[in-house]
């Protein structure tokens, strides 16, 4: 059917958009796709201090191989396997990851924050007639902080 | 933000949870839903949603739901409206008594059939197929408690005949211009009554939305089934009328809540004439092209129609409301399925038979705005016009007649698409919903998993372990 060509002089005196109005109905909808999440949940701390120093690195070879070799999936061309040399698909895809890789290990900053009262200096020295006191503090408790990735 | 853009937005938030939703049909390519673009049409934007996000079955009975329980509704509210809308047509400056000349004695109101008939319901006889379509009630003749058989066997009587005590109508040849005229007078018991009581009484004395002609006037918009039956027969100046009159309805109900509704709405571009005059050629040859993989000429048969409504009176008289839903679908049901064999290949029937759903719904507000336009409402309102402009005040023709109203027109329009509007969303809401509950379960899911696999990463179990124990989990991740 040929669209309404009308006027679309707006009124001043009838009150604002109906509840049938293009604008409230989109409204609504919209209002329904955006719900809040949860936060994430907070690794154990004593765990993080040791697993960190385990893990092996990013590798963008094996995160390539990895994502090529669940192409079939989602029906990806997964490349003629008799056909020497990558295809197209997979060399961007080793490329992607070099690239993402590459961008997080040299390029990413982590900016973090510990909470006020997380981290416990302990110091212990008898002052000397009221002259200075030179001490070295640890936090004796693994503590965990909050960072934003950049 | 455009209207289309929150369009697409909408249609890309649903595409992307059913993506990562299992267990829903994939969405299809967004691009294909013609509502997709800056129109303000509410309504076919919902449909369009509707489409997408539910199935035959679900769409059937919402339809379904509209035409019987939400027509109850719609009656009752279209009801006030026009009492409230003829109470404030006539109350400014009107002596709120009936003049004397529409009193029992009076000379009443003469005015041609056709100019209350715009739609040439009086042209077919009840006793035929589509005349059997048309008129409720149609045995009991001039005691029908159908407005409509009663005017129509009142026509082919010479006396003076009373509907309900409230309005006496006498139909007259005449041998020279105007022929075939009515004149109207109050019953003797309104003398001495007001003109809002007349108004009241005889709205309230009228059946508007019957379920059964509420599909019949879907499926000849559509198809043209009853105008293309011999016993109708409309000519094509008729029909092109008729599509006028269901262009300006589409503008205003397409209208967003605020613009002023002008005289322009009442008027067509060159575009809208050529689309007029198409549909007009296609209901008289008793067709519809549909989109396969090329345009399709597609005839529904007026026999479904008549085997809906033998059926849905048999219900009613036998059953109750459940039957009758029953005998609604059936029939559309076979409707679908016959659409759906001009489909060719049969990978598209099932999409046929959703746009053919599609099709009604967007012709809802047509069906129940031409319901109000037939001979019931629009006796009153010339009564009403004829008090306001003077007893010989004329209107050119229907689009005539509904420029003059159009305050009326626009609370009526307003009205039913409300009411269409809210089942709608409610519908889609309800799907929306659904899908939102069950991505946020595979969200919580995916979270649990993470961290799952972090800690595992963190007490050195290698990657290609984790995997194994992910896919072997008995939570999918």
């Amino acid at each position: 059917m040929a669209d309404c060509t009308r006027s679309t002089q707006k009124t001043t005196t009838q009150p604002s958009a109906s509840f049938s109005s293009m604008g409230n109905i989109l409204k609504i909808l919209l209002s329904a796709f955006s719900l809040m999440k949860q936060p994430a949940d907070t690794l154990p701390p004593p765990l993080v201090f040791i697993g960190a120093k385990l893990r092996p690195g990013l590798s963008a070879r094996d995160m390539a191989a990895r994502v090529i070799s669940r192409f079939s999936e989602s029906d990806a061309v997964n490349g003629e396997i008799f056909q020497e040399g990558n295809n197209v698909m997979t060399a961007l895809e080793v490329i992607r990851m070099e690239e993402i890789v590459n961008a997080i290990q040299t390029e990413m900053k982590i900016t973090s924050t510990i909470d006020p009262g997380a981290m416990l200096v302990q110091t212990n020295g008898v002052g000397n007639l009221g002259g200075p006191v030179a001490s070295v503090g640890t936090n004796i408790n693994i503590t965990e902080s909050a960072g934003v990735a950049q | 933000m455009s209207i289309l853009s929150d369009k697409e937005k909408v249609f890309g938030n649903i595409s992307a949870l059913r993506t990562l939703t299992d267990d829903f049909p994939q969405l299809k390519t967004n691009n294909s839903f013609p509502s997709i673009n800056n129109s303000a049409n509410s309504q076919d934007f919902l449909i369009d949603l509707v489409l997408s996000l539910t199935g035959f079955e679900e769409l059937r009975d919402t339809l379904i739901d509209i035409l019987s329980y939400a027509s109850e509704t719609m009656e009752d509210l279209v009801k006030d409206s026009l009492k409230v809308e003829l109470k404030s047509f006539t109350s400014c400056g009107v002596d709120p008594s009936l003049p004397a000349w529409l009193q029992s004695t009076g000379s009443g109101i003469e005015i041609e059939v056709k100019k209350i008939d715009f739609f040439e319901v009086f042209k077919v006889d009840p006793e035929t197929q589509a005349g059997n379509l048309l008129y409720e009630d149609i045995s009991a003749q001039l005691n029908s408690t159908d407005f409509n058989t009663f005017l129509y066997y009142t026509i082919q009587d010479a006396g003076p005949q009373s509907w309900n005590n409230i309005l006496d109508f006498q139909f007259s040849q005449n041998a020279s211009v105007p022929f075939n005229t009515l004149t109207i007078n109050a019953n003797p018991a309104y003398d001495n009554l007001t003109l809002t009581q007349l108004n009241n009484d005889f709205i309230d004395s009228l059946t508007i939305f019957p379920s059964t002609q509420l599909i019949t006037r879907i499926i000849d918009g559509l198809f043209g089934s009853v105008s293309f039956n011999l016993s109708v027969n409309k000519s094509e100046s008729q029909l092109e009328l008729e599509e006028q009159v269901n262009t300006i309805i589409d503008c205003i109900s397409s209208a967003d809540g605020d613009y002023v509704i002008d005289d322009t709405y009442f008027e067509f571009t060159n575009e809208q004439l050529q689309d007029i005059k198409q549909r007009a050629t296609n209901r008289r040859n008793g067709i519809r092209q549909i989109k396969t993989c090329g345009d399709v000429n597609v005839d529904l048969p007026i026999d479904f129609l008549t085997e809906i409504k033998e059926q849905f009176s048999a219900a009613t008289l036998t059953g109750g409301r459940f039957e009758q839903h029953e005998v609604i679908k059936d029939g559309i049901n076979s409707m679908a399925n016959h659409v759906s064999t001009y489909a060719g290949d049969p990978v598209d029937e099932y999409s046929v038979q959703l746009d053919f759903l599609g099709l009604m719904f967007k012709s809802l507000i047509r069906a129940f705005v031409n319901a109000i336009l037939g001979p019931k409402i629009v006796a009153i309102f010339v009564l009403n016009y004829k008090i306001v402009y003077g007893q010989n005040a004329e209107y050119t023709n229907f689009v005539d007649l509904l420029k003059q109203n159009k305050t009326l027109m626009l609370n009526i329009i307003n009205k039913i698409r409300d009411i269409i509007i809210t089942v709608l969303l409610q519908l889609v809401l309800k799907y929306i919903t659904k899908l939102i509950a069950a991505n946020q379960v595979e969200a919580l899911k995916e979270k649990a998993n993470a961290q799952l696999a972090i800690l595992l990463s963190l007490v050195g179990v290698p990657q290609d372990v984790i995997r194994l124990i992910r896919e072997n989990s008995p939570i999918t991740f």
